[in-house]
């Protein structure tokens, strides 16, 4: 796979948390367009951490983190900020959704807080993929009145709205029995496949990999 | 509405009860200053158009703001009357039209304003029903005072018991004949009735039965040309057509009181020469009313100037409260916030947002203020009108 095929590209990758903190080693990283990749690892192995050191978050002491073409330290954090916003769509633990906006108002929260994405993106596109992840009876309901399940495709529609390249999650399953885990990630897997995008989600449940098509094991590349 | 917009009210409205307590507090801090501001401003409109539509005016030596207040706004009372031989005097120089009043009594809590024909003239002041007050016993009502008590032509009015000199004095219901048309002035808030009515209400006149009629329990003296009763005889209360003509007054007419004389010169030679008479009594003052009103609204601006410098106290002590209810604010949205950023939202947009809320909050509170303002301005009685 090369960088031109590469959705994301992580090379020679270091990081770390203070003088005497983790840090993070991954010397090379790739993934592939509509590639989906699960990162295992246990607490504090930097899963989280690499995750946002793939969005742009955090940037790393050395290596490079290329994600669509754009590479994270050669450019100004406005520049990072608007790729995070156009071209990353994420998928947080607890879902982070704003309690007083409502579920198409929250899948629409990148176009709220964009106007040029706003103007690109109208509502039609929030009821396409709200149909597709089957919420769409939910449009006006906000999300304190629904199950963590419908919670977590909301949280999913939101980081497809823009159209993104990559998605990341970070455990989007973190609060759910095992079972609805599964249900969970597949239809994840699912819209995300249907959309094209490329999927990097973190977990630390081995039993959600299946579906993926490769697995990297974060606690080997921490010291 | 644009997506910062959205979400600024989206928050505000999730939270009606913070929302609202934010905008009460900012509105009651803009509406005080502001209030103040309208009902001083009205007050010195009202005091300025009346005073200027009044050239001069004359009274007996004393306070001149008692004079003005009472002549000009119908508030208060003069320590001293002039009499009735002043208002002679000015009409018998020919330089000006003097036009008596005789303010002292109140029916119903508003002032009963005696004078002649020639004052409804002096401030165009017309009869919206019926007719201004010709006879004795005649009562007209100024336009809110007819509002306020509902009565109309063919109705009775009673004067206030021990408003005047006597405290035992009854009341006289006297004859409502007319209600004039609203002049968003004093006159609004007074009732008219003739000078001579002005007198009986104040006991100088009096009407009963024929002294020759009085029984005996009732008479001190009877001779063949003279018959002098006791205090008992019954005096009537109301004058009506058929006790008019027994009505009538002890007393030389020129010692009548009135407690001032406006004073219409048809040129400011006349306003002058007039000023030149009386500059140097000892009894008497002529006084131009807006001058005295401005000294008036000298006090009124330095007490403001007390309330401007008290509301800008308030007014930062209400900025610092919403700015630590927004650092507040700021820190319970710390996750939402943290979340956005990590979406790609700038910190201008987090501004933006911020700002939308404030802006919002204040607007809100400005309008709330504005119409609690007009309300108080149109509701609030101003003192002086």
């Amino acid at each position: 796979m090369t960088s031109e095929t590469s959705r994301i590209l992580v090379e020679n990758l270091e990081f770390r948390y203070g003088k005497d903190g983790f840090q993070l080693r991954v010397p090379e990283f790739r993934v592939g367009a509509g590639e989906s990749v699960g990162c295992i690892g246990p607490s504090g192995s930097g899963k989280t951490t690499f995750l946002h050191l793939l969005a742009g978050i955090l940037l790393p002491e050395r290596g490079t983190v290329e994600v669509d073409g754009v590479v994270w330290s050669r450019v100004a954090d406005s520049v990072r900020r608007k790729a995070r916003l156009a071209r990353i769509g994420l998928v947080f633990q607890e879902f982070e959704l704003l309690e007083h906006l409502t579920v198409e108002e929250n899948i629409r929260l990148p176009g709220l807080i964009d106007s040029r994405l706003g103007r690109e993106l109208d509502r039609s596109r929030a009821t396409e993929l709200a149909r597709q992840t089957g919420i769409d009876a939910y449009l006006r309901r906000k999300p304190h009145s629904l199950s963590q399940g419908e919670r977590q495709r909301v949280a999913v529609c939101r980081a497809l709205f823009a159209n993104p390249a990559v998605v990341l999650a970070d455990e989007p399953t973190g609060n759910l029995d095992p079972a609805r885990s599964r249900e969970v990630v597949a239809a994840l897997q699912q819209t995300v496949r249907q959309q094209g995008v490329s999927l990097v989600m973190v977990t630390h449940d081995h039993g959600l990999l299946d579906g993926f098509d490769r697995v990297l094991d974060l606690s080997s590349e921490v010291s | 509405m644009t997506g910062t917009t959205r979400l600024a009210w989206r928050y505000l409205a999730h939270h009606p009860g913070r929302s609202a307590t934010l905008v009460l507090a900012l509105a009651l801090t803009i509406l005080f200053p502001w209030g103040v501001q309208l009902l001083v401003g009205e007050f010195q409109r009202t005091l300025i158009r009346r005073a200027e539509q009044t050239p001069l005016l004359l009274g007996a030596l004393g306070s001149r703001y008692d004079l003005v207040l009472n002549a000009l706004y119908f508030q208060g009372d003069v320590a001293r009357p002039l009499s009735m031989e002043s208002v002679e005097i000015v009409q018998a120089t020919g330089w000006a039209r003097p036009i008596p009043l005789f303010i002292r009594h109140r029916a119903q809590g508003f002032p009963v304003v005696g004078t002649n024909a020639d004052y409804f003239s002096f401030r165009q002041l017309r009869a919206a029903q019926g007719t201004l007050p010709l006879l004795l016993g005649d009562v007209t009502l100024g336009a809110n005072v007819a509002d306020e008590l509902g009565l109309t032509p063919g109705d009775t009015l009673a004067t206030d018991v021990g408003s005047g000199v006597d405290l035992l004095q009854y009341p006289l219901r006297l004859s409502v004949v007319g209600v004039l048309q609203p002049s968003a002035n004093p006159d609004d808030d007074a009732v008219f009735v003739d000078l001579k009515t002005a007198w009986v209400i104040d006991g100088i006149g009096h009407g009963h039965d024929a002294a020759e009629e009085q029984g005996e329990d009732q008479t001190i003296a009877r001779d063949g040309h003279r018959t002098v009763l006791n205090a008992a005889v019954f005096e009537h209360a109301q004058i009506t057509d058929r006790n008019r003509d027994s009505f009538h007054f002890h007393g030389d007419r020129g010692e009548y009181p009135v407690t001032a004389v406006l004073i219409d010169p048809p040129s400011d030679k006349a306003a002058t020469l007039l000023r030149g008479r009386y500059r140097a009594s000892d009894t008497e003052q002529m006084l131009r009313p807006s001058v005295a009103v401005d000294e008036i609204l000298g006090f009124v601006a330095r007490i403001k100037r007390f309330f401007d410098a008290n509301s800008l106290l308030v007014g930062l002590a209400t900025a610092l409260f919403l700015a630590v209810a927004v650092t507040l604010s700021y820190q319970l949205r710390r996750r939402e916030l943290r979340t956005l950023r990590k979406i790609g939202c700038s910190r201008r947009t987090l501004f933006e947002i911020f700002a939308w809320e404030s802006l919002i909050l204040v607007g809100a509170a400005a309008l709330f203020a504005g119409i609690a303002a007009w309300g108080a301005v149109n509701s609030v009685k101003i003192p002086l009108s």
